[in-house]
């Protein structure tokens, strides 16, 4: 096991440093330099004066000694500070809207498992009945609707015709449902088929069977056989999502006007604000690297065939 | 893992190229496609979806003949107009006949879809076989930079590309074609590995075949099935992803039609022109569940391994 954690964290540091770099070098093929959206509406400004900003900023070293002195910043918590909220640093920008995101998503996950898994469960159990057909179709409908078109539709809904939620904002319960509700519905038919299969598969084992011979009642044999060795993979597929639900998040926070990271990402697009691009980006890769780890370090931990071969 | 039947087929059919009798290669080919075709089929969903996709097809290829109006025409007076005998869904906020915009946004998404899908699986096919072929400190390197683009929340990495190269349909097709692809090397980075090490693969080596002709005539052969499962199942998302690129204003530019230009017009006019909105969106979701099932179907057809 320590060789295998060892091994793992290795490669974990390996995989931040390449995404490190590339973020860099990505925000440094941006088209016109960070000064010339600072200065663009200033006037004349002197070749010497842009000088002397690039040699305070570090701006006329060579792209790796810049890169090195970044990420002994970034190392030390500073992100830089945005060029268009001039002097708020990215950091207590980030942090804000991380936590409304953290919400966001904690809850969405919640309500995902929290539905996925009876379904899944229900459905392997009563396989081929009109409710696993019900539930499959839901689920292959789920995967399907694009995040975006599905909140715009419960906005037309609840919002604009029958006026009993808000379709923006964040902060009251009545405006996290909606979102909420979006964020959650394609992991909810992700988990949902996975927990079905999965069920499926271990009430084939041999254990089962025992304890159905033995004559357990099918309630104890799927509560405490089943459930228990089916949960597995579900569990290591949330800590693998993590990356899509960033990437929905984007979306689902846009569509709401949620004050999350993702919004956040999408206005400093809109507004070229590349130090804030380039924090919440680490961020978010940073988020999936250390998310993916702790799944695998898990699941070794719960399943020895992974950690040994 | 047991072999299939069809799995020694194809095995079969490679080593029959390996002396290059280039005629029975191809009928051992053909009548493996026929016996996938006849798995195929018998996914009923996945052939009502494949008739969906090839109707759509169709409209894209000349959406000028189905279409009622050019999709850029602005009538004068239409704004926001309801559904009507001669606009059957409606205009937009700017009074465009949102039928026609509909047909041509389905040559955006099919163009984007099927272009990306390409460079994708030409990306991941090389670079998975390449780190499954040659191993140690080859496949060590590319699976870090796969793990590395694989850290990035695709959308994330696709808004940043696409708000440094310019938002267009060429832009937005590249990139993401160049940032889908680590699904694919991963599955056949594992295919690969677990087919270097099986005896025809071994015999032909022994013969004095070479890397590249190891890789294209023996191994591709067997990793081909589950790479283009995996391509089919890819389309769905690449076209919700062009979607939400030009839903967020960061990808297709107007007056191009593409769906999820549409919703994003809709978007600021939702409580006035609550129809502007369905429309493009029940599009989005009927073609992205119609590639889904069809890749269902082709997984049940070519990859017996994966059936759920």
């Amino acid at each position: 096991m320590l060789n295998y954690i060892i091994r793992r964290l290795l490669q974990g540091l390996v995989v931040m440093l390449i995404v490190s770099f590339a973020t860099f070098g990505l925000m440094h093929l941006a088209p016109g330099s960070p000064i010339d959206l600072m200065l663009g509406e200033a006037g004349r400004v002197t070749d010497e004066q842009i000088a002397s900003i690039e040699r305070q900023w570090g701006l006329d070293r060579p792209f790796h000694e810049q890169y090195i002195i970044w990420l002994g910043n970034v190392l030390q918590g500073d992100l830089g500070e945005s060029v268009v909220r001039r002097g708020v640093p990215v950091l207590d920008m980030v942090s804000e809207a991380a936590w409304v995101t953290i919400q966001l998503n904690t809850l969405a996950i919640a309500l995902a498992v929290g539905v996925s898994l009876p379904v899944g469960v229900l459905a392997a159990t009563w396989r081929y009945s009109r409710f696993d057909y019900a539930s499959m179709v839901g689920a292959t409908l789920g995967v399907a609707l694009p995040n975006f078109w599905l909140g715009l539709m419960l906005i037309i809904l609840f919002t604009a015709t029958l006026g009993i939620l808000p379709g923006s904002g964040w902060g009251s319960w009545q405006q996290m449902i909606l979102p909420v509700i979006v964020m959650a519905v394609e992991n909810t038919a992700i988990f949902a088929r996975m927990m079905r299969s999965s069920t499926i598969e271990v009430m084939t084992q041999d254990y089962v069977q025992v304890a159905k011979a033995k004559g357990l009642a099918q309630i104890p044999i799927i509560l405490r056989h089943v459930v228990r060795n089916s949960l597995l993979p579900v569990i290591s597929v949330i800590g693998w999502r993590i990356a899509f639900i960033l990437s929905g998040t984007i979306v689902v926070e846009t569509v709401f006007g949620v004050p999350g990271l993702g919004r956040l990402f999408i206005t400093s697009v809109d507004r070229l604000d590349y130090q804030v691009m380039q924090g919440i980006v680490l961020l978010f890769a940073v988020v999936v690297v250390i998310g993916n780890l702790l799944t695998d370090l898990t699941y070794a931990y719960i399943d020895p065939r992974i950690r040994l071969s | 893992m047991s072999k299939s039947p069809d799995e020694k087929s194809t095995q079969s059919s490679a080593v029959q190229s390996g002396s290059d009798d280039l005629a029975g290669f191809e009928r051992a080919q053909r009548s493996e496609f026929r016996r996938a075709w006849r798995r195929f089929t018998r996914y009923k969903p996945g052939l009502v979806a494949l008739v969906f996709i090839a109707l759509l097809i169709v409209l894209a290829l000349f959406p000028g003949f189905f279409a009622p109006y050019d999709p850029t025409e602005i009538h004068s007076g239409m704004r926001g107009a309801s559904p009507s005998a001669e606009h059957l869904i409606g205009n937009d906020h700017l009074g465009r006949d949102l039928l026609s915009r509909v047909i041509f946004g389905a040559r955006t998404a099919l163009v984007v879809a099927i272009t990306a899908t390409i460079i994708t699986s030409i990306v991941g096919l090389t670079i998975g076989t390449v780190a499954g072929y040659y191993g140690s400190w080859v496949d060590s390197l590319l699976s870090r930079i796969i793990d590395a683009v694989m850290a990035f929340p695709l959308l994330a990495l696709v808004i940043v590309l696409a708000a440094i190269l310019g938002p267009s349909l060429f832009n937005v097709t590249l990139i993401i074609g160049l940032t889908f692809w680590t699904t694919y090397a991963r599955v056949v980075r594992a295919d690969t590995l677990s087919i270097r090490e099986r005896d025809f693969v071994t015999a032909a080596r022994a013969i004095g075949a070479r890397a590249p002709r190891l890789i294209i005539r023996h191994m591709l052969p067997n990793i081909l099935g589950p790479a283009i499962v995996l391509a089919s199942l890819g389309i769905g998302s690449i076209i919700i992803f062009e979607a939400a690129l030009s839903f967020l204003g960061l990808g297709v530019q107007p007056p191009a039609a593409s769906w999820g230009r549409s919703l994003s017009d809709a978007r600021p006019h939702i409580t006035r022109f609550p129809h502007m909105a369905i429309a493009p969106g029940v599009m989005i979701t009927l073609t992205v569940l119609a590639f889904n099932l069809v890749g269902d179907g082709l997984r049940d057809a070519l990859d017996p391994r994966q059936r759920e």
